[in-house]
């Protein structure tokens, strides 16, 4: 039921899908920005940052990259930023480079909660860098966005959060519908938003097709969404979607028709805990 | 039961509007139509905005709620005279008050007449089971008696749909096609948020989703504030949804709804949303088997 305001979080490019798949992928840190800008002031109030090599536009985790984003975008908006720590999914780099972004003290990262299949590879997320990763990230005050592409990594989460290494409330992030993960349907959410304790906060991506059902989901449910070319190059069935701002405007439009309120940044960063700053 | 992913592939969305309902009247909203200029009126407006199926529910002159053929075959002439909309009478009939005030459930004698109502309507609802009805009193619906009325609906080409307010009547409508008695696809109505039946939690919609047989069509039914959350899951899983004054006499919190029309054209922009596109009345006929002759 539409209490909480819902915080739409913007996947600007992601590390995977090149402009063969889609034209409209963001490469460079000045698009990266512009794309994330156009969001904010469409509705977002988090962007999740991956950034890629201007030339090639394969992901990396150059900090200065990083840098070329964040920077410009702590000056021209009140964004709450969260860096990526994955990388480039299934290409599983050196367990230092993927933490580099730490260095900037983004607001919230994301925290692969385990292991998984993905496409052709496998997305590694072993336990030493889970503890490292968590250790990191609560030196910094950075909050965990805990991904979760299967119901053991939630298992995991809850595991790290007694021993310690995670603090509470946790916040959770439910990539479904990746090739070989969870399926985007609603008995996989609503089976994986059951093992959730009471006090965490949510949000869900649906990756491709299964975008608007389980953004839908997402919105009744009350938890928060995530949209952006890095989950979903389609708008629609055959039409590609022309930029990030385009998704956030529609879930805005959605949300409403619904009567739920879209939270600011500020809001979002009351609703999330995040560190003061 | 699949669930049908890919926005774009899924069936047509079948809007149906419940206008008037058998319970509550203008007193709760001025807006809710009554007599039959006013129905067919809505009718119209309702049918302008997108929806394909009218649910009927019939008032006196004073606006209580009755079983009398001769209103329905008002109200039904005057919907057919407006707009091709698919025109559904609900066998529930309502609470008919009592000189003392208090409602009465229609009696089952009472609701057998309506498969005779002239014009034919389209369609008729069954109510697949017996339950306490927002806990006003018995909602009387043996499975024998179910099964007469199908009969003699079936006998003039009625095709029906099955209201589930919980999850045995899902098996009740089964067991009715077991019988030989209903007819596949069976057209569910899931119905939840009625005190005495399924309340409405996304989990709970779901479970009676995983039982119903693959072929069959559903729509979801919800009361009041769970209307837009029901109605927005159903949607994204390719399923029909009902909107209406009769389930929801508010718009927003606090906010009226100023007409069932109000209530349609919300659920036709969230549809273009998500990639659902409306059924006309013909592709509805079809997809519920609706026959004119």
């Amino acid at each position: 039921m539409p209490e909480k305001k819902l915080i739409i979080t913007a996947a600007i490019t992601g590390s995977r899908n090149l402009r063969d798949i889609s034209p409209y992928i963001p490469y460079t840190p000045a698009e990266i920005v512009q794309s994330s800008l156009e969001c904010w002031r469409a509705g977002a109030s988090v962007v999740h940052i991956h950034v890629r090599d201007p030339q090639t536009g394969l992901g990396t985790q150059d900090v200065e990259l990083f840098r070329q984003v964040v920077e410009p975008l702590r000056a021209q908006s009140d964004l709450v930023l969260c860096l990526t720590t994955s990388g480039i999914a299934g290409r599983n780099l050196p367990v230092q480079e993927r933490l580099a972004s730490l260095e900037l003290s983004p607001e919230l990262a994301s925290f692969d909660a385990g292991s998984i299949n993905l496409g052709g590879g496998v997305f590694s997320n072993p336990p030493d860098f889970l503890d490292l990763a968590a250790a990191q990230m609560l030196a910094k005050g950075v909050k965990p966005e805990i991904e979760i592409f299967d119901s053991g990594m939630i298992v995991t989460a809850l595991r790290m959060r007694d021993q310690g290494k995670l603090q509470g409330p946790l916040h959770f992030q439910f990539v479904l519908g990746t090739p070989w993960g969870a399926p985007a349907t609603p008995q996989t959410l609503l089976y994986l938003h059951g093992m959730l304790p009471a006090d965490a906060t949510w949000s869900v991506i649906g990756i491709g097709k299964g975008h608007l059902p389980m953004s839908m989901m997402g919105l009744i449910m009350g938890g928060h969404i995530r949209v952006g070319l890095e989950d979903n190059v389609y708008y629609q069935q055959g039409v590609l979607a022309q930029d990030n701002a385009q998704f956030v405007e529609r879930i805005v439009r959605l949300s409403r028709e619904y009567g739920r309120e879209v939270a600011s940044p500020q809001e979002a960063r009351e609703i999330l805990g995040l560190r003061k700053i | 039961m699949q669930i049908a992913l890919e926005v774009a592939q899924m069936e047509k969305l079948i809007i149906t509007v419940a206008q008037t309902g058998g319970i509550h009247g203008k007193d709760m909203n001025p807006a809710l139509p009554e007599q039959p200029d006013e129905i067919a009126q809505s009718a119209l407006d309702c049918y302008n905005a997108g929806a394909s199926v009218c649910h009927i529910h019939a008032r006196d002159k004073k606006g209580h709620t009755t079983g009398d053929l001769n209103v329905y075959t008002e109200i039904i002439s005057k919907i057919n005279a407006k707009c091709p909309i698919i025109t559904q009478v609900g066998n529930g009939i309502g609470g008919v008050p009592q000189p003392d005030g208090t409602l009465r459930a229609a009696t089952l004698e009472e609701r057998m007449e309506l498969v005779d109502i002239q014009p034919k309507p389209d369609m008729l609802t069954v109510n697949m089971g017996t339950f306490e009805f927002s806990y006003l009193g018995t909602f009387d619906n043996p499975i024998a008696w179910n099964a007469e009325f199908i009969k003699r609906s079936y006998a003039r080409d009625i095709p029906i749909e099955c209201e589930c307010y919980d999850m045995s009547h899902i098996f009740n409508a089964l067991e009715l096609v077991r019988r030989g008695v209903l007819r596949q696809p069976v057209h569910f109505s899931l119905v939840l948020g009625i005190k005495g039946g399924m309340p409405f939690t996304p989990k709970l919609l779901s479970m009676m989703v995983d039982h119903i047989p693959d072929g069959s069509t559903w729509q979801v039914i919800t009361i009041s504030k769970f209307q837009l959350p029901a109605t927005v899951m159903a949607m994204c899983q390719g399923a029909n949804i009902r909107t209406g004054l009769e389930d929801n006499i508010y718009y927003a919190k606090n906010q009226l709804a100023k007409s069932n029309a109000q209530l349609v054209e919300r659920m036709v922009r969230i549809a273009r949303e998500v990639g659902r596109e409306i059924a006309t009345v013909q592709e509805a006929m079809q997809i519920l088997g609706v026959k004119r002759n």
